[in-house]
C-alpha cells in the first residue's frame, strides 16, 4: 500500500444486492430535511461504497440530469452493480419507508399540529436540517481538487443560484459545459 | 385510467423531464398547473403539501406523492409517484451506462471533475435557501451553525442531531425564546 496521507477512507469492493437493498433503505429513513447528508453518511462514511471523489463525481453527474439526484444516483449504483435488477432494487428500497412515513406524518400533523410543542419541535428541527445541508457541501468539497477550474467553477454557480437565484439549466447551459472545455483542452489534467 | 389519474400523470411526467436539479426547483411551475391551470387543489392546500413532505425523511420530491395522494387518494400517490420519477430514472439509467462504459474516456474523466465543484456549490446554496426559509430567529440561526458544524467535525448519524434540534426547539418555545411558526 502507498502511504497515502489522505484521511478519507477507501472504497470497498462490490457491494452485494441486499447489502444495496438494507443501504438505500436506511438512507431513505434517516434523510430528514434533504437526502444529501444522509447519502454521503451511508454510502461513504458507513458502507464504504464509494470513495469521497467518486461520490461527489456520481452525485455532480446525477445533478445535471432531471429528476432528485438520489433517485438518479440509486438507478445508477443498482445497474453498475447488479444491472437493471439492481437499479430497480435501489429505487424501491429508497422509496419504501419515505413513501410510507409520509403518510404517518400527514395523519400525525393533522392530528397533533394544534399543539406549540410540536410547531416548536418542527421549527427546530428544519433549522438543524439547513446546518446539515451545509455541513454536507463541506464534506463533498473534501472530494473535490481545488484547482483554479474548479474553484472558479464553484464560485460562479453559487453567484448563480444561490445569490442571482437563477434556475440551475443557466448553470447546465454556461458554467457546466465551460468546465468542461477548460478540463480537457484548456491547462493540464489531472 | 379515471380521469384525474391521468391528468396527474401527465402533468407530473411531462414537467418532470425539465426538473434539472431536482423536482423541488419547479415548485412554482407545479403550483401553477395544479392550482392555477387545472384547479385539483386551493394555494393553502398546496403550500400545506409541501410544507408536509419536508417534515417526512427521503427525497424531497416526495411532496409530488403528497399531492398525488391529496387529490386522488393512494391510487393518486402511487401514480404521482411513478410519474415524477419514471421518465427521468429511465434517462438516468441510460446515462449511467453510457458513462460507465466509457469510464476511462477522457471525456467521462473531464464531465466528471468538472460537474464535481458545481454540486459543491449547488449544495451550498440549497443550504443557504433552506436555512433562509427556517431560521426566524437567533435561536434557528444557531441551531443551524451548530448542526453544520457538527456534521463537518463528527461522523454521525445525522438523525441525531434532528433529534437534538427539535428537543431544543421545544425548549426556546417553552421558554419563550422562539415563538412557534
Amino acid at each position: 500500500m502507498s502511504p497515502s496521507p489522505s484521511i478519507s477512507p477507501p472504497a470497498i469492493g462490490k457491494p452485494s444486492l441486499s447489502d444495496l437493498s438494507s443501504g438505500f433503505l436506511l438512507i431513505g429513513l434517516i434523510g430528514f430535511g434533504g437526502i444529501a447528508q444522509s447519502a454521503q453518511y451511508v454510502m461513504v462514511e458507513r458502507r464504504r461504497w464509494l470513495s469521497p471523489k467518486e461520490f461527489v463525481e456520481l452525485f455532480g453527474v446525477c445533478a445535471i440530469l432531471p429528476g432528485g439526484n438520489i433517485i438518479n444516483a440509486s438507478v445508477m449504483l443498482g445497474d453498475r452493480h447488479h444491472g437493471p435488477l439492481g437499479s430497480l432494487v435501489c429505487l424501491l428500497s429508497l422509496l419504501l419507508a419515505p413513501l410510507a412515513l409520509l403518510l404517518v406524518v400527514a395523519l400525525a400533523y393533522d392530528t397533533f399540529s394544534y399543539l406549540p410543542d410540536v410547531r416548536s419541535a418542527t421549527a427546530g428541527g428544519a433549522s438543524v436540517a439547513a446546518g446539515l445541508i451545509f455541513g454536507t457541501a463541506a464534506r463533498l468539497a473534501k472530494g473535490v481538487e481545488p484547482t483554479i477550474a474548479s474553484i472558479a467553477a464553484g464560485l460562479a454557480t453559487f453567484l448563480v443560484v444561490g445569490v442571482l437565484r437563477l434556475p440551475i439549466w443557466v448553470v447546465v447551459a454556461t458554467i457546466a459545459p465551460l468546465a468542461i472545455c477548460w478540463t480537457m483542452y484548456g491547462g493540464r489534467r489531472a | 385510467m379515471s380521469g384525474v389519474l391521468w391528468t396527474l400523470f401527465v402533468v407530473f411526467s411531462t414537467v418532470s423531464v425539465f426538473a434539472i436539479g431536482g423536482p423541488s426547483a419547479l415548485i412554482p411551475e407545479y403550483h401553477r398547473q395544479i392550482v392555477g391551470v387545472l384547479h385539483l387543489m386551493d394555494d393553502q392546500a398546496f403550500v400545506h403539501s409541501v410544507v408536509l413532505s419536508q417534515l417526512a425523511p427521503g427525497p424531497n420530491m416526495l411532496f409530488i406523492s403528497f399531492i398525488g395522494w391529496q387529490v386522488a387518494g393512494f391510487a393518486g400517490l402511487l401514480v404521482s409517484t411513478s410519474a415524477i420519477i419514471g421518465p427521468t430514472a429511465l434517462l438516468s439509467f441510460g446515462v449511467g451506462r453510457l458513462m460507465e462504459g466509457r469510464r476511462d474516456a477522457s471525456w467521462v474523466k473531464a464531465v466528471k471533475s468538472s460537474l464535481a465543484p458545481i454540486v459543491v456549490a449547488l449544495t451550498t446554496a440549497s443550504a443557504m435557501v433552506t436555512a433562509r426559509a427556517a431560521d426566524h430567529d437567533l435561536v434557528g440561526i444557531a441551531l443551524t451553525v451548530g448542526a453544520a458544524a457538527f456534521m463537518t467535525l463528527f461522523k454521525r448519524n445525522p438523525l441525531w442531531i434532528i433529534a437534538g434540534g427539535a428537543m431544543i426547539g421545544i425548549a426556546a418555545g417553552r421558554l419563550g425564546l422562539m415563538p412557534p411558526v
